[in-house]
Parts: C-alpha cells; structure tokens; sequence
C-alpha cells in the first residue's frame, strides 16, 4: 500500500516537476528582476544627488563616457557638455515616484522607466518644477550597470 | 534629469557614440538602414490600420512613450491605432544608430506628424525619438519607442 502511494505520488511528481521547474524559474526571474530594478534605481538617484551636490568630479566618475541625455526641453547633451552645463544649474529637489520599473531588454540591456519631478535653477533664470517621464538606458561593460543613455518626455 | 539647458547643441543628430553616415563599420551602417526602414514602415501600419504589421513588429514587451506624456503598451497601441488617423509625416535625413550590445540597438532621428485621434483637431508633433530594437531568434522587434517635443 505504502509502496503503491509512493509510486503514485513519484508519477505526480513527475508530471507536476515540468511545472514546478517553470514556476521556480519565473520566480527566479521576478526575483533578479526586482533585484536590478532596485540596483538600477540606486545607480540612478546617485546620478540625481551627485547632481543635487554639484559634485563634477564624481559624476566625471560616474557617467559613462559616451552617456547621452535628451532632455524634455528637445535638449541633448554629450557627458562633457553635460559636466560644462552642470556648473550653472542647481537642482533644488528631485522626487522619483515609486512605480518605477526596468525592462529587461537582454542580458546585458534594461531600461529603467520612471516619473520624476524635480525643481530647479539654470543660471539667471527662475527657478522652475518640471514633471518627466523619463527612460534610463543601462548596459553591462565589465561586470558593471552604466547608464548610457537617458531620454525625458514631459509628463501631466 | 535637469531643468532647462542653456547650452544647446545644434540641430543635426551629430551623437557622440553614434553612427551617424560618417565613419562607420559597413555593418552598423547596414543596420542603421534596416532599422530606419522598420521603423517607416511602423509609421506605415500606424497610418494604414495595418494590425497585423504593427503585431509582427512590436515585441511582446513593448512600451511606447509619445511626446504628450502618454505610455502604451503592445495591446494598447493597438487599442490606440482605432482612433488615430496619421495625416502626415516627414524625417529628417539625419537620423542615427547606438549599438547597446550585438542584439540591441537604439536608433535615433527627428520626425514631424500631424494626427488626429477620434477625429478631433489635427496636431502636428515635432519630436526627437529613440527607438529602441532587441535582435530575437533572428529578428529586430521594437522593445521602446520615446518622443520627446522639439522645437
């Protein structure tokens, strides 16, 4: 009796494990997923607060050197032009709401999509709020994310 | 990531890191033409109701970001298609290719269109689109597509 139920229970396992073995491996994905969505958000707010410090030299560290940002002006920036303009803003505040979210777009590629509403000062001008959708490009070049490109579109 | 940028970088796509027409690999450059050529042609099924052309040719992943702010995805752009009539539209010659890995590429050009959805008022956009294509099992499908105003 108890050899015949283990028998059955090995047959339902057998047929069950196919299933078990794909719902482990989406968990798994969902996991590493929420895992890089949460890496790549920090990566990105220290990008914000290097910004919010007017730390140059940092951020010369940080972006990568081919980053390009499109700002929602219709503005575009290399990093060099980015690190020169940098000099004569000042970001006050930034608030990045929490629905943000990463697409995976390879093993190396994911996107980083997000709202944010930050108020700031470009040199003799007022002081103003703006609220973006904005994407942040990463790519995986020796075992690190870097952001290389970054594009806004202005939001409600 | 900032406020409005007193630095300005003139009008044509001249991209740091990009190919542009000049000097590059003959490879990136073909790509650079096929990718353009899909993504008229998504303008084309977006134009002509073609449902079957824009499925084949937005992944399952797909997010697209227009210039007023809205994002749809796969299912809703092709809600979207419904109600928008697509009465024109212009590139210009200068757009642009970043290689994200050797199965992703971004490109990169300036459109102008004029539409209407649910037939209300034309409107007619002039934005800066990135457009971002992941290489699977062999084909380029559109993962993200983002427009951001331009003046």
């Amino acid at each position: 009796m108890i050899g015949r139920r283990s028998l059955a229970g090995a047959a339902v396992l057998a047929l069950a494990s196919p299933i078990l073995v794909e719902t482990a491996a989406r968990a798994q994905g969902q996991t590493d997923t929420a895992t890089l969505r949460e890496e790549l958000m920090a990566l990105e707010r220290q990008s914000w607060d290097y910004m919010k410090e007017r730390d140059r030299a940092a951020l010369r560290r940080f972006l990568a050197d081919d980053l390009l940002q499109i700002y929602a002006d219709g503005s575009h920036y290399y990093k060099d032009d980015f690190l020169d303009y940098m000099v004569d803003y000042r970001l006050d505040s930034y608030d990045i709401e929490p629905g943000y979210e990463v697409h995976v777009i390879g093993p190396t590629v994911a996107i980083l999509v997000y709202r944010v509403t930050f108020r700031g000062t470009p040199r003799f001008n007022l002081a103003k709020t703006d609220k973006v959708l904005a994407t942040s490009t990463y790519v995986r070049r020796d075992g690190k994310w870097t952001g290389v490109l970054y594009q806004e579109t202005p939001s409600r | 990531m900032i406020d409005k940028r007193s630095l300005l970088i003139g009008g044509a796509l001249a991209l740091a890191g990009v190919s542009t027409a000049a000097a590059q690999s003959p490879d990136v450059m073909k790509l650079r033409e096929d990718l353009m050529a899909l993504e008229k042609g998504s303008w084309g099924f977006m134009r002509d109701k073609n449902y079957d052309g824009m499925k084949n040719f937005l992944g399952d992943d797909a997010l697209l970001i227009f210039g007023d702010g809205n994002r749809y995805n796969k299912r809703q752009t092709l809600e979207l298609m419904k109600d928008f009539a697509l009465t024109n539209i212009e590139y210009e010659p200068n757009y642009a290719v970043r290689m994200l890995s050797p199965d992703v590429a971004t490109l990169l050009y300036r459109v102008t269109y004029t539409a209407t959805v649910k037939g209300g008022k034309p409107e007619t956009m002039k934005v800066l689109s990135s457009s971002v294509y992941a290489k699977r099992d062999g084909k380029w499908w559109s993962v993200l597509y983002q427009e951001t105003p331009i003046k």
